[in-house]
């Protein structure tokens, strides 16, 4: 399972990057707002920093628009991946840019088929949202399972990026399906790396040494 | 799994085609009495959109009158398949036409012994109809679960195709099961492009963006 951090914040990115475990970056309209500054010098710090796919959102919602802004983002760099809400216009402009070439990313996916059908129309990637799902009481991790299992079923190399994550058990659950990709609020990438157990094995080593150190 | 339409609509199948999610089409004769226009015609405009198996349904119930009929249909277009119904004389002409390599397609199976015996015939796909068991309270999705068994277990190459498709939750259950094929009227394809979810979440990163344009 690679990790991916969901955010635009250039601090946390680096912060993520530091640790060596940054394989890529998801952002949208919410997260760019929350940062100050111009979205395109956004986009271009993000790629400067992480060496791995960087998720940028159109805001069109005709299939021209989205073709357009689509291309325009990917020309930023290399590794700008132009994510697509599911839609009827959104598959239409993945089906164009996927004939040139650029990678997608097909975003706000709430059922299987909507995964499949994004996968046949040659998206790169596809995020299901498994947080939105529980909040209205579905389990959204079986959404992502059931992903997993038709596209096994065709042997589609689509990548699932497990989205909308909200704590550490919606990460464990995608690694034991076997989802490629998690992305990851920074807050839950902390709570990741840390068991009390760990911090008392550290403190009981950290007590015991000193024993030695003092004889 | 390959998504094909179930219409002889061409207004439906060029929609279809538009989204990157057409690999085929089901007619059949109740499908053709709604379109106006001579059948033949139909059938060359729809081979003119669609790249990939076009079904065309014999309506003779004589072996030697399905083969001629068929045959008939076979020339319109090299992507022609010939739709026969599962009967003996059904089988006969099947077994005719995979001599002199036409495609066919045995229509109207309820059982699985019915798609083993098409597929033992020569036939290259065979269509159960889900809908129309679920209809008498038997599980339409339980046959193809054993259609698909048997064809692994004898690793016969005859594709299914889940026809008599009434909602999502048969495409899903069609993916899940790995079946090759689901051949969706129009009506159900737009339902499984949406998720109210993915709407919300469309209207709530436009609203987002809009304080981005705002700077």
């Amino acid at each position: 399972m690679k990790f991916f951090i969901d955010t635009a914040n250039i601090e946390q990115i680096r912060e993520a990057a530091s640790i060596g475990i940054l394989h890529g970056v998801t952002t949208n309209p919410t997260l760019i707002s929350r940062e100050s500054g111009d979205p395109v010098e956004i986009f271009k710090t993000i790629c400067e920093i992480v060496d791995g796919p960087v998720n940028a959102e159109v805001v069109a919602l005709d299939g021209d628009g989205m073709v357009r802004e689509g291309k325009e983002l990917a020309q930023l760099h290399k590794n700008i991946v132009v994510k697509i809400p599911m839609c009827r216009e959104g598959l239409k402009a993945v089906k164009t840019l996927a004939s040139e070439g650029i990678r997608t990313n097909v975003t706000l996916i709430f059922t299987a088929i909507q995964a499949l059908m994004a996968a046949r129309a040659g998206a790169s990637f596809v995020s299901p949202f498994v947080g939105r799902l529980d909040d209205i009481s579905t389990t959204g991790m079986q959404l992502v399972q059931q992903i997993k299992q038709i596209y096994e079923n065709y042997a589609i190399n689509t990548e699932i990026i497990v989205a909308s994550i909200r704590h550490p058990i919606h990460v464990v659950e995608a690694a034991l399906i076997g989802a490629d990709i998690a992305t990851i609020p920074f807050k839950v990438i902390g709570q990741l790396l840390k068991h009390p157990l760990t911090d008392q094995g550290i403190e009981q080593f950290l007590d015991d040494w000193k024993k030695v150190q003092n004889r | 799994m390959k998504f094909f339409i179930d219409t002889a609509n061409l207004d439906e199948i060029k929609d279809a085609a538009e989204l990157g999610l057409l690999d085929g089409v089901t007619t059949n004769p109740t499908l053709l009495a709604r379109e106006s226009g001579d059948p033949t015609d139909i059938f060359r405009k729809i081979c003119a959109i669609v790249d990939g198996p076009v079904n065309a349904e014999v309506v003779s119930l004589d072996w030697q009158g399905i083969v001629a009929e068929g045959r008939e249909l076979a020339q319109i277009h090299k992507n022609i398949v010939v739709k026969i119904p599962m009967t003996k004389d059904g089988l006969k002409a099947t077994k005719v036409f995979s001599e002199e390599g036409i495609m066919t397609n045995v229509t109207l199976i309820f059982t699985p012994l019915q798609a083993l015996m098409a597929a033992r015939a020569g036939a290259t796909f065979v269509c159960p109809f889900v809908g129309r068991l679920d209809d008498i309270a038997s599980d339409g999705m339980e046959l193809i679960s054993q259609i698909k068994q048997m064809f692994v277990n004898y690793d016969i190459h005859t594709e299914i195709i889940v026809a008599s498709i009434r909602n999502p939750i048969h495409v899903l259950e069609t993916a899940l099961i790995g079946a090759d094929i689901a051949t969706i009227p129009y009506k159900v394809i737009g339902q499984l492009l949406k998720h109210p979810l993915t709407d919300q979440g469309i209207e709530q990163f436009l609203a987002d963006w809009e304080k981005v344009r705002g700077r």
